[in-house]
Protein backbone atom coordinates (compact mmCIF):
# COMPACT_ATOMS: atom_id res chain seq x y z
CA UNK A 1 0.00 0.00 0.00
CA UNK A 2 2.94 2.21 0.46
CA UNK A 3 3.42 1.86 -3.37
CA UNK A 4 7.03 2.08 -4.55
CA UNK A 5 8.11 2.98 -1.28
CA UNK A 6 6.77 -0.62 0.07
CA UNK A 7 10.42 -2.35 0.63
CA UNK A 8 12.04 0.76 2.36
CA UNK A 9 9.24 1.42 5.16
CA UNK A 10 7.67 -1.71 7.22
CA UNK A 11 3.79 -1.60 7.11
CA UNK A 12 3.72 -2.35 10.52
CA UNK A 13 0.49 -2.99 10.69
CA UNK A 14 -0.30 -7.02 9.43
CA UNK A 15 3.27 -6.80 8.73
CA UNK A 16 4.29 -10.35 7.32
CA UNK A 17 0.51 -10.71 5.52
CA UNK A 18 1.42 -11.27 2.38
CA UNK A 19 4.99 -13.08 3.09
CA UNK A 20 2.61 -15.64 5.37
CA UNK A 21 0.07 -16.09 2.83
CA UNK A 22 2.66 -17.56 0.25
CA UNK A 23 4.51 -19.91 2.54
CA UNK A 24 1.17 -21.51 4.19
CA UNK A 25 0.79 -24.30 1.86
CA UNK A 26 4.30 -25.93 2.75
CA UNK A 27 3.54 -25.54 6.10
CA UNK A 28 0.46 -26.41 6.94
CA UNK A 29 -0.83 -29.78 5.50
CA UNK A 30 -4.24 -30.09 7.67
CA UNK A 31 -6.56 -28.46 4.69
CA UNK A 32 -9.39 -26.73 7.16
CA UNK A 33 -7.16 -24.59 9.06
CA UNK A 34 -5.11 -23.92 6.26
CA UNK A 35 -8.42 -22.71 4.59
CA UNK A 36 -8.89 -20.79 8.08
CA UNK A 37 -5.70 -19.28 8.24
CA UNK A 38 -5.68 -17.82 4.74
CA UNK A 39 -9.49 -16.31 4.94
CA UNK A 40 -8.55 -14.20 8.44
CA UNK A 41 -4.93 -13.10 6.91
CA UNK A 42 -6.63 -12.31 3.72
CA UNK A 43 -9.26 -10.09 5.63
CA UNK A 44 -6.48 -8.83 7.98
CA UNK A 45 -5.22 -7.44 4.62
CA UNK A 46 -8.57 -6.15 3.36
CA UNK A 47 -9.59 -4.32 6.47
CA UNK A 48 -5.78 -2.96 6.34
CA UNK A 49 -6.51 -1.77 2.68
CA UNK A 50 -10.05 -0.52 3.57
CA UNK A 51 -8.80 1.76 6.69
CA UNK A 52 -5.89 3.63 4.40
CA UNK A 53 -8.22 4.33 1.91
CA UNK A 54 -10.75 5.95 3.75
CA UNK A 55 -8.33 7.71 6.46
CA UNK A 56 -5.15 8.94 8.32
CA UNK A 57 -3.15 6.53 9.88
CA UNK A 58 -0.18 6.40 11.87
CA UNK A 59 1.42 4.26 14.27
CA UNK A 60 3.90 5.17 16.82
CA UNK A 61 5.74 3.35 19.30
CA UNK A 62 5.41 3.54 23.84
CA UNK A 63 7.27 6.83 23.57
CA UNK A 64 5.12 8.73 20.87
CA UNK A 65 7.86 7.91 17.75
CA UNK A 66 5.96 7.44 14.75
CA UNK A 67 6.95 4.00 13.10
CA UNK A 68 4.38 4.01 10.74
CA UNK A 69 2.19 6.28 8.09
CA UNK A 70 0.19 5.66 5.53
CA UNK A 71 0.14 7.60 1.96
CA UNK A 72 -2.87 9.64 3.46
CA UNK A 73 -0.38 11.14 6.12
CA UNK A 74 1.96 12.16 4.07
CA UNK A 75 -0.61 13.59 1.55
CA UNK A 76 -2.28 16.39 4.49
CA UNK A 77 0.56 17.03 6.42
CA UNK A 78 2.68 17.43 3.43
CA UNK A 79 5.63 16.01 4.63
CA UNK A 80 7.47 13.04 3.00
CA UNK A 81 7.73 9.72 4.75
CA UNK A 82 11.40 9.66 5.88
CA UNK A 83 11.25 13.11 7.78
CA UNK A 84 8.10 11.86 9.57
CA UNK A 85 9.55 8.14 10.89
CA UNK A 86 11.15 8.38 13.93
CA UNK A 87 9.99 11.61 15.09
CA UNK A 88 7.07 12.49 17.33
CA UNK A 89 3.92 13.84 16.73
CA UNK A 90 5.63 17.61 17.85
CA UNK A 91 7.04 17.99 13.75
CA UNK A 92 2.54 18.72 13.24
CA UNK A 93 2.13 20.63 16.57
CA UNK A 94 -0.05 23.62 15.39
CA UNK A 95 0.20 25.60 18.88
CA UNK A 96 -3.47 25.45 18.90
CA UNK A 97 -3.87 23.09 21.80
CA UNK A 98 -3.03 24.26 25.45
CA UNK A 99 -0.82 21.89 27.29
CA UNK A 100 -3.55 20.65 29.37
CA UNK A 101 -5.34 19.35 26.30
CA UNK A 102 -2.31 17.57 25.63
CA UNK A 103 -1.21 15.96 28.73
CA UNK A 104 -5.02 15.09 28.98
CA UNK A 105 -4.97 13.35 25.85
CA UNK A 106 -1.40 11.44 27.11
CA UNK A 107 -2.60 10.44 30.21
CA UNK A 108 -5.54 9.07 28.97
CA UNK A 109 -4.14 6.80 26.39
CA UNK A 110 -0.98 5.68 28.54
CA UNK A 111 -3.48 4.54 30.82
CA UNK A 112 -4.69 2.15 28.10
CA UNK A 113 -7.82 4.18 27.29
CA UNK A 114 -8.93 4.86 24.06
CA UNK A 115 -8.72 9.18 23.35
CA UNK A 116 -10.92 10.68 20.63
CA UNK A 117 -11.45 14.09 19.61
CA UNK A 118 -10.29 17.02 17.10
CA UNK A 119 -6.76 18.35 16.54
CA UNK A 120 -5.96 21.20 14.57
CA UNK A 121 -2.43 20.36 13.42
CA UNK A 122 -0.10 22.23 10.82
CA UNK A 123 1.29 21.05 7.66
CA UNK A 124 5.04 21.38 6.38
CA UNK A 125 4.01 24.45 4.09
CA UNK A 126 2.33 26.14 7.40
CA UNK A 127 -0.90 25.73 6.44
CA UNK A 128 -3.20 24.08 9.15
CA UNK A 129 -5.85 21.22 9.23
CA UNK A 130 -7.75 19.57 11.82
CA UNK A 131 -8.68 16.36 12.24
CA UNK A 132 -11.00 13.76 13.91
CA UNK A 133 -8.80 11.58 16.05
CA UNK A 134 -9.35 8.40 17.49
CA UNK A 135 -6.32 6.67 18.84
CA UNK A 136 -6.04 3.48 20.24
CA UNK A 137 -3.37 2.18 22.98
CA UNK A 138 -2.41 -1.66 22.18
CA UNK A 139 -1.69 -3.20 25.89
CA UNK A 140 0.86 -5.90 25.89
CA UNK A 141 0.50 -8.77 28.95
CA UNK A 142 1.57 -6.44 31.70
CA UNK A 143 -0.94 -3.96 30.90
CA UNK A 144 0.46 -1.31 29.15
CA UNK A 145 0.74 0.27 26.07
CA UNK A 146 3.50 -0.90 23.97
CA UNK A 147 2.02 1.01 20.74
CA UNK A 148 -0.57 3.55 19.42
CA UNK A 149 -2.44 3.06 16.36
CA UNK A 150 -4.06 6.80 15.92
CA UNK A 151 -7.31 6.93 13.45
CA UNK A 152 -7.68 10.68 11.88
CA UNK A 153 -10.24 11.87 9.04
CA UNK A 154 -9.55 15.45 7.99
CA UNK A 155 -12.31 18.17 9.22
CA UNK A 156 -10.88 21.33 8.31
CA UNK A 157 -13.89 22.54 6.34
CA UNK A 158 -16.27 21.53 8.87
CA UNK A 159 -14.02 23.43 11.33
CA UNK A 160 -14.28 26.42 9.12
CA UNK A 161 -17.71 26.57 8.94
CA UNK A 162 -18.22 26.34 12.18
CA UNK A 163 -16.10 28.88 12.74
CA UNK A 164 -17.64 30.87 9.98
CA UNK A 165 -21.18 30.53 11.86
CA UNK A 166 -19.81 31.24 14.63
CA UNK A 167 -18.92 34.78 13.33
CA UNK A 168 -22.10 35.42 11.23
CA UNK A 169 -23.85 34.67 14.93
CA UNK A 170 -22.01 37.32 16.73
CA UNK A 171 -22.05 39.77 14.02
CA UNK A 172 -26.43 39.32 13.61
CA UNK A 173 -26.31 40.09 17.18
CA UNK A 174 -24.29 43.13 17.18
CA UNK A 175 -26.47 44.58 14.17
CA UNK A 176 -29.16 43.59 16.16
CA UNK A 177 -27.72 45.88 18.52
CA UNK A 178 -26.97 48.53 16.69
CA UNK A 179 -30.33 48.35 15.00
CA UNK A 180 -32.28 48.93 18.23
CA UNK A 181 -29.43 51.60 19.18
CA UNK A 182 -30.61 53.27 16.34
CA UNK A 183 -34.26 52.50 16.59
CA UNK A 184 -34.76 53.43 20.57
CA UNK A 185 -32.98 57.01 19.73
CA UNK A 186 -34.91 57.99 17.15
CA UNK A 187 -38.21 57.29 19.16
CA UNK A 188 -36.49 59.21 22.02
CA UNK A 189 -34.69 62.39 20.80
CA UNK A 190 -36.70 62.49 17.26
CA UNK A 191 -40.52 61.43 17.55
CA UNK A 192 -40.37 61.96 21.51
CA UNK A 193 -38.66 65.53 21.21
CA UNK A 194 -41.56 66.41 18.71
CA UNK A 195 -43.92 65.51 20.86
CA UNK A 196 -42.62 66.92 23.96
CA UNK A 197 -42.45 70.65 21.25
CA UNK A 198 -46.44 70.07 20.86
CA UNK A 199 -46.76 69.53 24.37
CA UNK A 200 -45.38 73.05 25.09
CA UNK A 201 -47.14 74.66 22.37
CA UNK A 202 -50.44 73.69 23.98
CA UNK A 203 -49.18 74.95 27.29
CA UNK A 204 -49.13 78.18 25.42
CA UNK A 205 -52.58 77.77 24.31
CA UNK A 206 -53.70 76.83 27.39
CA UNK A 207 -52.20 79.88 29.37
CA UNK A 208 -54.29 81.68 26.99
CA UNK A 209 -57.62 80.05 27.87
CA UNK A 210 -57.65 77.70 30.64
CA UNK A 211 -60.94 76.42 30.14
CA UNK A 212 -60.05 75.28 26.57
CA UNK A 213 -60.61 71.51 25.73
CA UNK A 214 -56.60 71.09 25.13
CA UNK A 215 -56.18 70.39 28.94
CA UNK A 216 -57.99 67.03 27.61
CA UNK A 217 -55.65 66.78 24.51
CA UNK A 218 -52.48 67.53 26.98
CA UNK A 219 -53.41 64.88 28.68
CA UNK A 220 -53.26 62.36 25.53
CA UNK A 221 -50.01 63.50 24.24
CA UNK A 222 -48.26 63.38 27.80
CA UNK A 223 -49.20 59.85 27.73
CA UNK A 224 -47.85 59.35 24.26
CA UNK A 225 -44.90 61.14 25.36
CA UNK A 226 -44.63 58.43 28.10
CA UNK A 227 -45.31 55.26 25.73
CA UNK A 228 -42.75 56.50 23.60
CA UNK A 229 -40.18 56.55 26.34
CA UNK A 230 -40.86 53.54 27.66
CA UNK A 231 -40.95 52.02 24.30
CA UNK A 232 -37.44 53.38 23.06
CA UNK A 233 -36.17 52.22 26.88
CA UNK A 234 -37.10 48.88 26.21
CA UNK A 235 -35.59 48.23 22.91
CA UNK A 236 -32.36 49.83 23.97
CA UNK A 237 -32.14 51.94 27.09
CA UNK A 238 -29.50 54.90 26.56
CA UNK A 239 -28.62 55.35 30.18
CA UNK A 240 -26.27 51.71 29.35
CA UNK A 241 -24.12 53.73 26.78
CA UNK A 242 -24.02 57.08 29.56
CA UNK A 243 -23.71 55.71 32.91
CA UNK A 244 -22.96 51.73 32.28
CA UNK A 245 -24.37 48.59 33.08
CA UNK A 246 -25.22 48.38 36.64
CA UNK A 247 -27.44 51.84 36.60
CA UNK A 248 -29.26 50.32 33.47
CA UNK A 249 -29.60 46.89 34.94
CA UNK A 250 -31.01 48.93 38.31
CA UNK A 251 -33.84 50.51 36.17
CA UNK A 252 -34.41 47.29 34.12
CA UNK A 253 -34.93 45.69 37.69
CA UNK A 254 -37.11 48.49 38.51
CA UNK A 255 -39.90 47.93 35.89
CA UNK A 256 -39.70 44.16 35.49
CA UNK A 257 -40.90 44.40 39.17
CA UNK A 258 -43.48 46.37 38.56
CA UNK A 259 -44.43 44.53 35.26
CA UNK A 260 -44.24 41.10 36.63
CA UNK A 261 -44.32 41.73 40.31
CA UNK A 262 -40.89 39.72 40.76
CA UNK A 263 -39.01 41.02 43.33
CA UNK A 264 -35.17 40.77 42.51
CA UNK A 265 -32.04 41.21 44.62
CA UNK A 266 -29.57 42.99 43.25
CA UNK A 267 -25.82 42.99 44.33
CA UNK A 268 -22.59 43.98 42.39
CA UNK A 269 -18.85 44.59 43.08
CA UNK A 270 -18.49 46.72 39.58
CA UNK A 271 -17.00 49.59 40.47
CA UNK A 272 -15.32 50.57 36.99
CA UNK A 273 -17.43 51.06 33.54
CA UNK A 274 -16.24 47.87 30.89
CA UNK A 275 -16.35 47.92 27.23
CA UNK A 276 -19.65 49.18 25.35
CA UNK A 277 -19.43 45.22 23.67
CA UNK A 278 -19.32 43.65 27.10
CA UNK A 279 -21.76 45.58 29.09
CA UNK A 280 -23.95 45.05 26.35
CA UNK A 281 -23.57 41.43 26.54
CA UNK A 282 -24.17 41.48 30.60
CA UNK A 283 -27.12 43.74 30.15
CA UNK A 284 -28.54 41.27 27.79
CA UNK A 285 -27.78 37.81 29.37
CA UNK A 286 -29.30 39.35 32.78
CA UNK A 287 -32.39 40.48 31.03
CA UNK A 288 -32.67 36.90 28.81
CA UNK A 289 -32.28 35.44 32.29
CA UNK A 290 -34.88 37.29 34.12
CA UNK A 291 -37.59 37.14 31.43
CA UNK A 292 -37.37 33.49 31.58
CA UNK A 293 -37.72 33.39 35.20
CA UNK A 294 -40.54 35.35 34.98
CA UNK A 295 -42.19 32.96 32.06
CA UNK A 296 -41.15 29.53 33.53
CA UNK A 297 -39.69 29.68 36.86
CA UNK A 298 -43.43 30.41 38.83
CA UNK A 299 -41.24 32.02 41.62
CA UNK A 300 -41.68 35.60 43.68
CA UNK A 301 -38.30 36.33 44.03
CA UNK A 302 -34.80 36.04 42.09
CA UNK A 303 -31.48 37.22 42.88
CA UNK A 304 -28.47 38.73 40.31
CA UNK A 305 -25.10 39.49 41.25
CA UNK A 306 -22.43 41.13 39.38
CA UNK A 307 -18.99 40.29 40.55
CA UNK A 308 -15.84 41.89 39.63
CA UNK A 309 -12.83 39.37 40.12
CA UNK A 310 -10.01 41.56 38.66
CA UNK A 311 -9.27 39.24 35.79
CA UNK A 312 -13.03 38.19 35.01
CA UNK A 313 -16.35 39.38 35.57
CA UNK A 314 -19.16 36.94 37.10
CA UNK A 315 -22.39 37.57 36.35
CA UNK A 316 -25.09 35.19 38.40
CA UNK A 317 -28.75 34.95 38.15
CA UNK A 318 -30.61 32.63 40.19
CA UNK A 319 -33.95 31.62 40.64
CA UNK A 320 -35.22 29.14 43.29
CA UNK A 321 -38.22 28.02 41.30
CA UNK A 322 -39.28 25.42 39.01
CA UNK A 323 -36.08 24.71 37.04
CA UNK A 324 -35.97 22.22 33.95
CA UNK A 325 -34.04 19.25 32.56
CA UNK A 326 -30.45 21.03 31.34
CA UNK A 327 -29.75 17.94 29.09
CA UNK A 328 -33.48 18.32 27.12
CA UNK A 329 -32.29 19.16 23.53
CA UNK A 330 -35.12 21.31 22.86
CA UNK A 331 -33.05 24.59 23.56
CA UNK A 332 -35.28 28.01 23.19
CA UNK A 333 -33.51 30.92 21.28
CA UNK A 334 -33.00 32.62 24.80
CA UNK A 335 -30.50 30.25 25.64
CA UNK A 336 -28.98 29.77 22.12
CA UNK A 337 -28.34 34.06 22.36
CA UNK A 338 -26.81 34.16 25.99
CA UNK A 339 -24.58 31.44 24.80
CA UNK A 340 -23.84 32.91 21.54
CA UNK A 341 -23.28 36.65 23.06
CA UNK A 342 -20.86 34.96 25.27
CA UNK A 343 -18.73 33.31 23.32
CA UNK A 344 -18.57 36.29 21.10
CA UNK A 345 -16.35 38.31 23.63
CA UNK A 346 -14.23 34.83 24.59
CA UNK A 347 -16.37 34.48 27.56
CA UNK A 348 -18.58 31.45 28.54
CA UNK A 349 -22.28 30.91 29.80
CA UNK A 350 -22.95 27.90 32.72
CA UNK A 351 -26.31 26.77 33.11
CA UNK A 352 -27.21 24.51 36.07
CA UNK A 353 -30.92 23.65 36.91
CA UNK A 354 -32.91 20.71 38.91
CA UNK A 355 -36.39 20.37 38.40
CA UNK A 356 -38.20 21.75 41.43
CA UNK A 357 -35.14 23.09 42.67
CA UNK A 358 -34.18 26.69 40.23
CA UNK A 359 -32.10 27.46 38.27
CA UNK A 360 -28.44 29.30 38.14
CA UNK A 361 -27.05 30.36 35.28
CA UNK A 362 -23.51 31.90 35.20
CA UNK A 363 -21.60 34.24 32.84
CA UNK A 364 -17.68 34.80 32.77
CA UNK A 365 -16.50 37.23 30.75
CA UNK A 366 -12.56 38.20 30.75
CA UNK A 367 -12.20 41.67 32.10
CA UNK A 368 -9.91 44.11 30.13
CA UNK A 369 -7.87 47.35 31.91
CA UNK A 370 -9.69 50.42 29.55
CA UNK B 1 -62.10 52.34 53.69
CA UNK B 2 -62.12 48.57 55.49
CA UNK B 3 -65.53 48.41 54.12
CA UNK B 4 -65.05 49.07 50.70
CA UNK B 5 -62.43 46.64 50.54
CA UNK B 6 -64.42 43.36 52.05
CA UNK B 7 -66.98 44.60 49.59
CA UNK B 8 -64.57 44.44 46.93
CA UNK B 9 -63.39 41.06 47.67
CA UNK B 10 -67.33 39.73 48.30
CA UNK B 11 -68.25 40.83 44.98
CA UNK B 12 -65.06 39.17 43.74
CA UNK B 13 -65.83 35.82 44.91
CA UNK B 14 -68.96 36.12 43.54
CA UNK B 15 -68.02 37.08 40.12
CA UNK B 16 -65.54 34.28 40.86
CA UNK B 17 -67.94 31.48 41.38
CA UNK B 18 -70.40 32.56 38.70
CA UNK B 19 -68.26 32.77 36.19
CA UNK B 20 -66.11 29.47 36.77
CA UNK B 21 -63.22 31.48 37.41
CA UNK B 22 -60.06 30.57 39.97
CA UNK B 23 -59.30 33.73 40.04
CA UNK B 24 -60.48 37.19 39.81
CA UNK B 25 -58.59 40.38 40.28
CA UNK B 26 -59.78 44.23 40.66
CA UNK B 27 -57.54 47.29 39.27
CA UNK B 28 -58.08 50.72 39.58
CA UNK B 29 -56.57 53.97 38.52
CA UNK B 30 -55.65 55.60 41.85
CA UNK B 31 -54.11 59.16 40.41
CA UNK B 32 -54.61 61.73 37.99
CA UNK B 33 -50.87 59.67 35.99
CA UNK B 34 -53.37 56.95 35.01
CA UNK B 35 -51.71 54.37 36.27
CA UNK B 36 -53.47 51.08 37.19
CA UNK B 37 -52.65 48.87 40.05
CA UNK B 38 -54.38 45.73 41.18
CA UNK B 39 -56.19 46.69 44.02
CA UNK B 40 -57.09 43.23 45.62
CA UNK B 41 -57.79 39.82 44.49
CA UNK B 42 -59.68 36.52 44.99
CA UNK B 43 -58.31 33.15 44.48
CA UNK B 44 -54.68 34.18 44.43
CA UNK B 45 -51.71 31.73 44.75
CA UNK B 46 -48.87 34.32 45.93
CA UNK B 47 -48.75 38.29 46.25
CA UNK B 48 -47.09 38.97 42.62
CA UNK B 49 -50.18 41.04 41.70
CA UNK B 50 -49.41 43.76 44.35
CA UNK B 51 -46.20 45.03 42.96
CA UNK B 52 -47.43 44.83 39.68
CA UNK B 53 -47.96 48.30 37.54
CA UNK B 54 -50.56 47.68 34.02
CA UNK B 55 -48.84 49.19 31.59
CA UNK B 56 -51.00 50.31 28.28
CA UNK B 57 -50.79 47.82 25.67
CA UNK B 58 -48.91 45.32 27.77
CA UNK B 59 -50.06 42.19 28.53
CA UNK B 60 -54.27 41.25 28.70
CA UNK B 61 -54.82 43.56 31.22
CA UNK B 62 -52.62 46.80 29.23
CA UNK B 63 -54.55 45.13 25.85
CA UNK B 64 -57.83 45.99 27.18
CA UNK B 65 -56.48 49.26 28.66
CA UNK B 66 -55.44 50.81 25.26
CA UNK B 67 -58.48 49.39 23.19
CA UNK B 68 -61.20 49.87 25.83
CA UNK B 69 -63.36 47.32 25.73
CA UNK B 70 -63.49 43.68 26.82
CA UNK B 71 -60.70 41.20 26.31
CA UNK B 72 -59.85 37.48 26.16
CA UNK B 73 -57.43 35.09 25.74
CA UNK B 74 -57.55 31.39 25.74
CA UNK B 75 -56.63 28.33 23.80
CA UNK B 76 -58.83 29.33 20.80
CA UNK B 77 -56.28 32.09 20.17
CA UNK B 78 -53.44 30.76 17.24
CA UNK B 79 -51.09 31.91 19.42
CA UNK B 80 -51.93 31.59 22.57
CA UNK B 81 -49.00 30.24 24.08
CA UNK B 82 -47.19 33.51 22.95
CA UNK B 83 -49.42 35.96 23.77
CA UNK B 84 -50.08 33.97 27.18
CA UNK B 85 -45.98 34.85 28.02
CA UNK B 86 -46.65 38.22 27.72
CA UNK B 87 -49.18 38.50 30.19
CA UNK B 88 -48.14 39.00 33.61
CA UNK B 89 -50.87 38.22 35.47
CA UNK B 90 -51.42 34.90 33.76
CA UNK B 91 -47.75 34.04 34.41
CA UNK B 92 -47.66 34.81 38.35
CA UNK B 93 -51.25 32.58 38.98
CA UNK B 94 -50.19 30.18 36.24
CA UNK B 95 -53.44 30.54 34.53
CA UNK B 96 -54.84 28.77 31.22
CA UNK B 97 -57.80 31.29 30.55
CA UNK B 98 -58.33 34.79 31.38
CA UNK B 99 -60.47 37.79 30.40
CA UNK B 100 -60.40 41.57 31.24
CA UNK B 101 -63.40 44.01 31.46
CA UNK B 102 -63.18 47.60 31.79
CA UNK B 103 -64.78 49.79 34.55
CA UNK B 104 -66.76 52.46 33.90
CA UNK B 105 -68.63 54.56 36.41
CA UNK B 106 -71.25 55.65 34.02
CA UNK B 107 -71.44 54.74 30.25
CA UNK B 108 -69.25 56.83 28.24
CA UNK B 109 -67.65 57.80 31.41
CA UNK B 110 -63.47 57.51 31.01
CA UNK B 111 -62.53 53.89 32.21
CA UNK B 112 -61.61 53.73 36.11
CA UNK B 113 -61.06 50.35 36.85
CA UNK B 114 -60.47 46.70 35.35
CA UNK B 115 -62.10 43.42 36.64
CA UNK B 116 -59.42 40.40 35.61
CA UNK B 117 -60.50 36.59 35.70
CA UNK B 118 -58.79 33.62 34.90
CA UNK B 119 -59.22 29.68 34.88
CA UNK B 120 -56.09 27.30 35.56
CA UNK B 121 -57.49 24.29 35.05
CA UNK B 122 -60.08 25.60 32.55
CA UNK B 123 -58.98 26.61 29.02
CA UNK B 124 -61.85 28.24 27.56
CA UNK B 125 -64.04 31.27 28.39
CA UNK B 126 -67.57 30.26 27.07
CA UNK B 127 -69.61 33.31 25.73
CA UNK B 128 -72.58 32.46 29.04
CA UNK B 129 -69.44 33.20 31.35
CA UNK B 130 -68.36 36.26 29.67
CA UNK B 131 -72.02 37.58 29.60
CA UNK B 132 -72.23 36.86 33.38
CA UNK B 133 -68.99 38.45 34.35
CA UNK B 134 -70.01 41.82 32.34
CA UNK B 135 -74.07 41.54 33.85
CA UNK B 136 -72.36 41.44 37.31
CA UNK B 137 -69.76 44.60 36.74
CA UNK B 138 -72.68 47.18 37.80
CA UNK B 139 -71.46 45.27 41.54
CA UNK B 140 -67.85 46.91 41.24
CA UNK B 141 -69.19 49.75 40.13
CA UNK B 142 -71.30 50.43 42.97
CA UNK B 143 -68.10 49.43 45.13
CA UNK B 144 -66.32 51.69 43.63
CA UNK B 145 -68.56 55.13 44.03
CA UNK B 146 -68.92 53.86 47.62
CA UNK B 147 -65.22 53.86 47.86
CA UNK B 148 -64.57 57.28 46.22
CA UNK B 149 -66.94 58.45 48.88
CA UNK B 150 -64.74 56.90 51.89
CA UNK B 151 -61.33 58.05 49.88
CA UNK B 152 -62.96 61.82 50.13
CA UNK B 153 -63.49 61.79 53.65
Amino acid sequence: MNKDQEHHYPEVIGENVNQLLAQLDAYISKPELLQDLKQSLKQLSDVKFALDESSIVAVTDAKGKIQYVNDKFCEISKYPRKELLGNDHRIINSGHHDKAFMSGLWSRISSGKVWRGEIKNKAKDGSFYWVDTTIVPFIDADGSPYQYLAIRNEVTELKRVEEELQMMMSQVLQIQEEERRKFSRELHDGIGQSLFSLLIQMDRLIGEEPESEIALLRQHVTSIIEEVRSLAWQIRPSVLDDLGVIPAIRTYIDNYTSHFGIGVKLESSLRKRLGALEETIIYRVIQEALTNIAKYADVSEAAVAVSDKESYIEVRIEDKGKGFETTSRSKGVGLFSMEERAKSIGGKLDISSEIGRGTIVILTIPSYKR
Amino acid sequence: MANSRMQFMEDLEEIRNLTSSDFAALALCLDKAKSYRWKCAAGNSNDRYQHMVIRTGQGLAGTALRLGRWVKLDDSHPQFGRERRDCPVMLAEQLQAAAVFPIRLDTGCPMRGLLFIGKRKGTRYEEDEIRTAQENLHKLVSDMKEYQEEMRI
